[in-house]
């Protein structure tokens, strides 16, 4: 990301006075941000692919005392740009705690809960907003689409399991753009994706901005399950894709659209193997032998590092075996 | 004959003026209507619509008659440019580019103004409870505007004849 697409997607979401700060950085810096974090009281923070900085008027720096303090009245005027001075528009943002801007970034925010009937009906006062800097890289999924080839004109039910800002949605963002191009001998499949977060997609007021293939159909901002269902009665996919999966909801979605011939792709919140077994929800579709392919990535060597990948017995699959060269079809975009 | 005709220039030139004084009046009560109308249809976009302020707000600008049309549409283009400024503080400026063009009282833009704060910053229901108060107020000063403009229409009226014929007849 450029300095210019910086400007135009997220420092105009911010109060005039912190925007000076974002001048003094670098594309090449700006193209490692992953995080910028305004909180309350304290320094702006930034994160980096590789370092946890703090922004001030005089640039980046390691010291959280040279960095722009955040006032109150910073985080109020952010949520009011965010929301498009509408916040009576986004109810239902308000209530999950983001909001997805033009781009695709998500921005989650954090305040006083106000309850009714023991749910958050909505979030006020807020303390802290977290940009999260959302990237396509064309070509993330080239080392782990072999695994996930079937046969000719058919995949594994792929599950994607990392912990958070390791690359899940951009590598499930390259698959089903991949996997609805075509690659080597395969035309490609038509892929339905559910887009809850608007994060796949990076979909903002109706249009999609990330590059999904030519047979993808997008389903935007519409809870998995419903969505999944929705799909399979409307579009007739080959693979459906979804991402974060976890509640029990889902899990019935996956099963009912595994068991009607569906392929599916879709990812998970985890570390390892053992951490998803203790997710009785999890566990369940893993026992169920749904997914013959799980794939964990890591942050070892930069986001979207490919740890390990087992089949439906959950055996690891070693990775230097069954390496296939495989040639995206059409290249778009 | 030339005085006759000298004469007769003066008194319409005062009638005239009077009218234009009346005028005033007369258009400020329609303004005043119109801002009612406007913020009535912006209710109806935020209640039933959930439409976004910037989208609601270039439908107005899209439907008032002038000046109103050009005060909606300043509103909108400015909340487009995401120049770092709140929509009540984008309001408070476009108010304060647009006032030459209005026949509105001070009293009329602190309606404006007060409810400008209000302006995205809450529910739907909070929202409608501050454009219906606004409404309210605008409902009340239209009423006086209204009385106003029969007393004072008139009055001109008058003003502009008597002084011509004062003038014609000091001129004798």
């Amino acid at each position: 990301m450029n300095q210019k697409m910086f400007q135009e997607e997220i420092v105009k979401f911010l109060p005039k006075r912190l925007r000076a700060c974002f001048m003094t950085l670098e594309d090449t810096e700006l193209s490692n941000l992953q995080e910028i974090r305004l909180r309350v009281g304290r320094p702006m923070n930034l994160i980096f692919d590789d370092a946890d900085s703090f922004l001030g008027k005089s640039g980046l720096c390691f010291d959280p005392t040279n960095g722009e303090i955040i006032l109150e009245d910073d985080i109020g005027q952010t949520i009011l740009f965010l929301c498009n001075h509408s916040m009576y528009a986004l109810d239902e943002e308000l209530r999950q705690g983001f909001i997805t801007i033009s781009g695709g970034h998500r921005v989650g925010f954090v305040g006083r809960g106000v309850i009714k009937d023991g749910m958050i009906h909505r979030i006020k006062e807020f303390s802290g907003i977290n940009f999260r800097i959302t990237r396509e890289v064309k070509g993330c999924a080239d080392r782990i689409i072999p695994y996930l080839i079937k046969e000719k004109k058919d995949i594994h039910n792929t599950l994607i399991v990392s912990p958070p800002r390791c690359g899940k949605t951009t590598m499930l963002r390259d698959l089903i753009r991949q996997l609805s191009n075509g690659y080597s001998s395969i035309p490609g499949f038509k892929i339905g994706v559910v887009d809850e977060r608007s994060e796949i997609g990076g979909s903002f007021q109706g249009i999609f901005r990330h590059d999904l293939g030519i047979r993808t159909d997008l389903l935007d901002h519409c809870p998995k399950s419903e969505g999944m269902y929705l799909l399979i009665r409307s579009m007739s996919p080959e693979v459906i894709a979804t991402d974060e999966i976890g509640s029990a909801q889902d899990v019935a979605a996956i099963q009912e659209a595994a068991n009607a011939g569906i392929r599916l792709i879709t990812t998970v919140h985890g570390r390892d193997l053992e951490e998803l077994l203790k997710r009785p929800v999890l566990k369940k579709l893993l026992k169920n032998n749904i997914f013959t392919r799980i794939v964990f990535l890591s942050h070892r060597e930069g986001a979207g590092t490919i740890e390990k990948i087992f089949d439906e017995n959950l055996s690891n699959i070693p990775l230097s075996v069954n390496y296939l060269d495989v040639k995206e079809r059409v290249f778009y975009g | 004959m030339v005085k006759m005709i000298g004469s007769l220039i003066i008194i319409l030139s005062g009638l005239i003026g009077g009218k234009l004084m009346g005028y005033q009046y007369i258009q400020r009560t329609k303004e005043l209507q119109e801002f009612y109308i406007a913020l009535h249809m912006l209710e109806t976009e935020i209640a039933y619509g959930q439409v976004l302020l910037p989208n609601a707000i270039k439908k107005l600008s899209q439907i008032t008659p002038h000046p109103h049309k050009g005060f909606f549409a300043l509103y909108h283009q400015k909340l487009q440019t995401f120049d770092g400024l709140t929509a009540d503080q984008t309001w408070q400026k476009v108010i304060q580019n647009s006032m030459g063009n209005f026949c509105l009282k001070a009293e009329d833009w602190e309606v404006l103004r007060q409810y400008g704060h209000a302006l995205g910053v809450s529910n739907d229901t909070d929202q409608i409870r501050h454009l219906k108060v606004a409404q309210k107020r605008l409902e009340q000063l239209e009423m006086i505007a209204r009385v106003e403009e029969e007393k004072m229409s008139k009055m001109w009226n008058y003003v502009g004849i008597l002084t011509g014929i004062a003038l014609v007849i000091l001129l004798y």
